[in-house]
């Protein structure tokens, strides 16, 4: 049987299984990103490229070494285009310059004409009605993947790890076995159900932080250094700004943010500047109306549209009074003083909550008749 | 009438070398006053520098540095233009396309003219988003299409001059004043030099890269000096285009003055990090090969002059010993291979 390999972006590995099947392909089990895979890709790639890039690139090398005989990448060819949208072509010929002979299939848009033809050569009689209905299955499971992955930090936080490890190993593997919507559905009410059986900390009182940026570093524990578990390690419950299903969402033209904070964010930015920076800008004013106690902005040194966003973040800051760190990446940053910077950053947050409670106690306090204490005391003092 | 007439500023940045005059002499035909950021320099490079975030290239840290001269001018409006597209097919540079913004919420106390400008359909689109500000200048439509027109015939000369005359940005800019001039452009050497237009253009950027040549007895030609019309014609055989308006220009005129015989090299400018031209490189490479000999020179804020004179000296010095052997056509294998015993013996001396 033919293998097909494809990249990892968290989890959704298990859900693009969906596409090696429906061409009768079995899926090269690829391990996650790693120093070795990285190191490939940096040995091939053009200097400047983006992180994500040679990421993609050396995942793509270890696939031809492990005998794929086909890849499948995806690129996007609209106006919201970053460096993105040249990967899959570049990466086609440096994989043929480098002598590798495995396929590559580009697709280019996320709907079904466009995949049928793609796909055609692989499999004969494949149909657009076999071709829909696995896009159907495919995002659904992307969407139940990011759910499961929202529990599992939820869990992790009111119990431990191995419990959420647990949980998460197990509904990967239903995840994986599932091949029919309804049952996907009947997965999803079950794993609702026993979620809801774990304890759970109070939301109120734990640092709930935003990490909003560009998708790749929000999603790929390489790239990111493991933040969500450093974070939650101490406690901190972390939410990400942009998950897989949001990408598919928007080839679907479905914004997952409210047109209310767009409008907010195209004060700042008029025209998207490629990529998601437009929604990274929105996410930024969304979770400060969510009352979240900070934003952490990680994006890829080098990456066009999340540059423009990291100059224009301050403002945003400023005005919804919202800390945000910011943290580029690439393939050199180091553990150490990633993690410094982030304790930092928590500490700050905890002070800063700390004093916000104290303050809200002391007025809701002297506050009872409903009246401004702080005017007051001025116009006593003025008299 | 003696009011006061209209100040608007245009920053010595991104699109100030591909649409200046036809920019001043709109402006200027409707009675405003049109002022220019002076030449970059150390000192305004610096001021530009502690305003920007550092991860930006350095024509967007440039840029910074031409608003604030403005602002120091006191002119009543900047003009920077939101330009998404050239052409229907390709982009701008995002960080290009939102460069308004980026001025917008760093620099305060600025008024920016923030057109949205198409310029395939240049006119509508133009006059429809500059409305307000125009009417303050002159409400009289039938002037401004007048004065448009009047402007673009302007820009078309530009274009002319520096596309069959083969003239420098300020050459051009001084024979459309109506001055004659005699190029200083001259040597025995024909080098192109490919780039973005605000990295060749702008002297202190690239470290007076063309001035350097031109003592050196080379001719330079450059991206500009291409029409738009041999430029899509570079890229038709291409497989597949590039997403980028400005690194698809860089990737044809490379393309182009590789086939051209009389040019002996090229050497590709490009500025620390920028996006789009990273991935255009590897196809410019793949699809030269041999053809032509490519030094390419990055820089950024840091870049020093002893270093970029070592670089071309070195690049030339090979060209001219590529020609000299080219031209004897019975060329004597076994002299070369001499020439590179010869250097053996001094290394091992």
């Amino acid at each position: 049987m033919k293998k097909a390999a494809f990249f990892h972006i968290g989890d959704q590995y298990i859900s693009f299984k969906v596409i090696a099947k429906l061409i009768g392909y079995e899926t090269l089990e690829l391990p996650k990103p790693n120093n070795e895979s990285v190191s490939y890709g940096l040995s091939v790639s053009p200097e400047f490229a983006c992180f994500p890039f040679k990421m993609f690139t050396g995942g793509y090398i270890q696939a031809a070494k492990l005998g794929a005989d086909l890849i499948v990448a995806q690129t996007s060819y609209t106006i919201n285009a970053c460096q993105y949208s040249d990967f899959a072509h570049t990466q086609k010929k440096i994989l043929k310059k480098k002598g590798y002979k495995t396929d590559m299939v580009i697709v280019e848009k996320f709907n079904p004409k466009e995949i049928l033809t793609k796909l055609k050569p692989y499999k004969e009689d494949l149909t657009l009605t076999q071709v829909t209905e696995m896009m159907i299955l495919l995002a659904q499971k992307i969407s139940l993947v990011d759910e499961l992955d929202k529990y599992y930090y939820q869990i992790y936080l009111g119990e431990n790890k191995k419990t959420a490890d647990a949980f998460k190993k197990k509904y990967l593997l239903e995840i994986d076995k599932t091949d029919s919507i309804i049952n996907l559905y009947k997965l999803k009410k079950t794993m609702e159900k026993t979620f809801s059986n774990y304890k759970k900390v109070d939301m109120n009182k734990v640092l709930k932080i935003a990490v909003i940026g560009d998708i790749y570093s929000i999603n790929v524990d390489y790239m990111n250094n493991n933040l969500y578990e450093r974070l939650a390690e101490i406690g901190v419950y972390a939410e990400k700004g942009h998950v897989f299903t949001d990408v598919v969402n928007l080839a679907l033209k479905i914004s997952n943010i409210e047109s209310k904070h767009m409008k907010e964010a195209k004060k700042y930015l008029k025209h998207n500047a490629g990529g998601l920076s437009l929604s990274t800008i929105a996410s930024a004013i969304k979770y400060a109306d969510k009352d979240f106690d900070g934003a952490i902005h990680i994006y890829p040194f080098n990456c066009m549209p999340e540059t423009v966003v990291r100059s224009i973040l301050p403002k945003v800051s400023k005005d919804y009074n919202i800390p945000i760190l910011y943290l580029p990446i690439d393939e050199q940053t180091g553990d150490a003083g990633f993690a410094t910077r982030i304790d930092a950053f928590i500490d700050l947050l905890k002070m800063r909550k700390e004093k916000r409670i104290k303050s809200d106690k002391k007025t809701s306090n002297l506050n009872i008749f409903n009246v401004d204490i702080e005017k007051i005391r001025k116009k006593l003092l003025k008299g | 009438m003696a009011e006061k007439k209209v100040k608007i500023g245009f920053p010595r940045a991104l699109f100030f070398y591909d649409y200046y005059p036809f920019c001043k002499h709109f402006f200027e035909g409707l009675g405003a006053d049109v002022v220019v950021s002076r030449p970059t320099d150390k000192e305004l490079m610096q001021k530009g520098l502690k305003v920007s975030i550092n991860e930006f290239c350095i024509p967007i840290k440039m840029l910074y540095a031409h608003v604030l001269d403005l602002k120091e001018k006191k002119v009543d409006y900047i003009f920077l233009p939101y330009v998404i597209t050239l052409d229907k097919k390709t982009f701008m540079c995002p960080k290009l396309i939102a460069s308004p913004d980026i001025i917008k919420n760093n620099i305060e106390d600025i008024t920016l003219i923030g057109a949205d400008i198409d310029f395939n359909n240049f006119y509508s689109s133009f006059y429809e988003s500059l409305k307000e500000i125009l009417t303050k200048i002159n409400p009289n439509p039938v002037k401004i299409y007048q004065v448009y027109n009047e402007a673009l015939l302007k820009q078309k000369d530009f274009e002319k001059y520096r596309e069959v005359d083969k003239l420098l940005f300020e050459e051009a800019i001084t024979k459309l004043k109506g001055k004659k001039i005699e190029s200083k452009n001259k040597g025995n050497f024909n080098i192109a030099v490919i780039g973005h237009p605000y990295i060749i253009n702008d002297d202190y950027i690239n470290a007076e890269l063309i001035k350097k040549l031109n003592s050196m007895n080379v001719k330079v030609y450059t991206t500009d000096m291409i029409s738009k019309k041999d430029m899509t014609e570079e890229l038709k055989y291409l497989e597949r285009t590039l997403h980028w308006n400005l690194a698809n220009n860089v990737l044809s005129s490379a393309l182009y003055y590789s086939k051209k015989e009389d040019i002996q090299g090229i050497i590709y400018i490009t500025p620390f990090g920028c996006s789009p031209d990273a991935l255009m490189k590897e196809t410019m490479i793949n699809e030269i090969g041999n053809k032509k000999p490519i030094l390419t020179i990055t820089i950024d804020e840091h870049t020093g002059e002893a270093g970029l004179i070592t670089r071309i000296e070195a690049f030339l010095d090979m060209i001219k010993q590529k020609k000299t052997l080219n031209q004897n056509k019975n060329t004597d294998w076994n002299k070369l291979h001499g020439i590179i015993d010869l250097n053996k013996k001094e290394v091992t001396k």
